[in-house]
């Protein structure tokens, strides 16, 4: 197991945002997580990412206990992330969000800036390959100069990428990547998160685009008010009375038990 | 071509890099410029049998320009680079003035040593403040800063030792080689102008070198999203808390210099008018940029001389600056809201 979470609650005030959820992810995997609005999906991944920390339960990571470890050590690690709501630098170029992601690789300290040492030079040109490379794998180099505000939506979301990928993560966590997309650009975000895959990165998907979803992840995980209620194959979760009881209402589960 | 494909090409490179140095020149290119007018405005005197082109006056306010330089350079860390508002900067200022007025005047410490001596006073005095920046941030940040300074300013005036309201007479001037660094060129200004001109010049060169390091990226993410910046790896409340020290460092070289120049302490150095007037030569001067901070304290220092001038001209019944310094800032703001030398920042 690359990432297994035990029982891991999160507890708001009285309100269970996530409830003793046991979650796993394999090396190489590429695991959904669906669920309506407000049923915890973000909360997972804050939780995962160390932004907001654990009530109670376990997380381990590569072997090693995260719980309690903090949002930059988890980085170093290998776990980065995208955003539902865009974040990026946005008064920053394009290249200078990616040397920004570079961070937590370098070690260049106040006496380095100052003196302008070797190791800043390595760094420096190490920055510039990581540049090309996660521009180029997103496709979109040539808009290296530009304000990352001034990207068009698409772009933004694919720099999203760009920048967790200069992380050297091996766990991805994206959040929503194909909201707002058009048709094309939804296809075009598929290959990417295909060519990761065979890059052997594991990926993490919370996606409301069902088509995407059922294309390309592995398993899905269902969530419901902060609880996981269902898991398995696309096609198993699809039918799953529970499921559509959790997006559609008790009704809709039940015509759907009568039709099957 | 269309207007928009036009405009994202105009704003299509970073924030206006190539305004970093004055005229295009690279920075070596500034720094020798600078250094050659700085001379010829010192020793021009001397080279000229019987000079007398320029007056102790202009000499004193240089000095004043270049202390507002260092304060200005400083501050610009916190406001700048970490983008977080501070009027309360005016307390390291103070800080750095009364360790070398007390160190020097009770027990004679040499005015070199008392200087980095300052500098870890005040940045460990920073460090709480620090502290409350990462809770708070903007309008609240303001009281606790402002509130801070007042704290110390009130320490300054219940101390008997420091003399109260009236403040600490009688501290040393500074020797450099075996000579008074009033004595080292033909008034006793220019030994203080070469100094801090030195000063000035190697913080312009530190902050250069750290806004493009690793450092300084870290601030920038901070400034332009926290959230983002701690999910991409980085320690924001360590950046933060550095970001202040610094800041916190320099604001008290700049007081060691002020105590030594004016030969006294008193403690309207902790004064909420000097933190205002020094986070206006940050605006003015255009935040995060480097020369910015330099024409800046040189404006808002400068100009309202120059109009005490005009008062005396034209025997004016009032001072013109008293009047035109509000003014000069509201149509700063609306005009050019990134100051003199600030890089653009468009909103969309």
């Amino acid at each position: 197991m690359l990432l297994e979470t035990k029982k891991v609650s999160k507890a708001f005030g009285g309100l269970m945002a996530n409830n003793e959820i046991d979650f796993s992810i394999k090396e190489g995997e590429i695991v959904a997580i669906i669920g309506p609005n407000g049923s915890g999906k973000t909360t997972f991944y804050n939780l995962l990412t160390g932004i907001s920390p654990a009530t109670s339960g376990s997380i381990t990571f590569k072997g090693k206990d995260i719980t309690r470890c903090k949002p930059e050590e988890i980085t170093k690690m290998g776990i980065s992330r995208t955003f539902q709501n865009i974040r990026l630098f946005g008064n920053m170029t394009v290249a200078e969000n990616i040397i920004i992601a570079r961070h937590c690789r370098r070690k260049s300290g106040l006496l380095d800036a100052v003196l302008n040492t070797k190791r800043v030079k390595q760094e420096e040109e190490e920055n510039d390959r990581f540049i090309r490379k996660c521009l180029e794998y997103v496709g979109i180099y040539d808009k290296k100069d530009w304000l990352a505000k001034n990207l068009p939506y698409g772009m933004q979301r694919r720099l999203e990428i760009a920048r967790a990928l200069a992380t050297e993560p091996s766990l991805i966590l994206l959040d929503e990547p194909a909201a707002g997309m058009n048709p094309k650009e939804k296809n075009e975000l598929v290959e990417i998160i295909q060519h990761l895959l065979k890059d052997n990165y594991s990926i993490i998907l919370i996606e409301h685009s069902m088509r995407l979803v059922m294309n390309i992840a592995d398993r899905v995980v269902v969530f419901d008010h902060g609880q996981k209620i269902a898991e398995g194959l696309p096609e198993e979760v699809q039918n799953n009375p529970v499921v559509i009881e959790a997006y559609l209402g008790k009704g809709a589960s039940a015509n759907a038990r009568a039709n099957a | 071509m269309n207007t928009r494909t036009l405009k994202a090409k105009l704003s299509r490179s970073s924030e206006g890099r190539q305004s970093e140095w004055l005229f295009g020149m690279s920075g070596k290119a500034t720094f020798l410029t600078a250094l050659i007018l700085v001379l010829l405005f010192c020793f021009i005197d001397t080279a000229v049998p019987g000079g007398k082109l320029i007056p102790t006056y202009a000499k004193h306010i240089v000095v004043t320009c270049l202390i507002y330089a260092i304060l200005s350079l400083g501050l610009d860390f916190v406001a700048g680079y970490i983008g977080q508002v501070s009027l309360g900067h005016a307390a390291f200022f103070g800080l750095g003035a009364y360790v070398t007025g007390s160190l020097s005047v009770f027990y004679g410490v040499n005015f070199w040593i008392t200087i980095p001596i300052g500098m870890i006073i005040s940045g460990i005095l920073s460090v709480p403040l620090a502290f409350a920046s990462q809770k708070v941030k903007g309008p609240f940040l303001v009281v606790i800063t402002y509130g801070f300074c007042e704290i110390l300013r009130y320490v300054a005036i219940n101390t008997s030792a420091w003399g109260g309201t009236s403040g600490l007479p009688g501290i040393k001037t500074p020797t450099l080689f075996g000579i008074k660094l009033t004595k080292l060129g033909p008034t006793n200004k220019d030994g203080y102008i070469l100094i801090l001109f030195a000063i000035v010049a190697f913080l312009a060169f530190f902050t250069w070198r750290v806004v493009k390091s690793r450092i300084g990226y870290a601030f920038a993410a901070i400034r332009e999203d926290e959230i983002a910046a701690v999910a991409m790896g980085i320690n924001t409340k360590y950046y933060k808390l550095l970001a202040i020290v610094i800041s916190a460092c320099i604001c008290s070289i700049a007081g060691s210099f002020q105590a030594v120049f004016a030969s006294f302490i008193s403690p309207e150095l902790f004064a909420s008018t000097q933190s205002i007037s020094m986070f206006t030569m940050v605006v003015v001067g255009g935040r995060r940029s480097i020369i910015g901070m330099i024409l800046g304290a040189g404006l808002m220092t400068i100009l309202p001389e120059l109009f005490r001038m005009v008062q005396e001209l034209f025997s004016l019944p009032f001072d013109p600056w008293m009047i035109l310094y509000g003014l000069i800032l509201i149509v700063m703001m609306r005009f050019r809201p990134q100051g003199i030398w600030g890089r653009e920042e468009k909103k969309k």
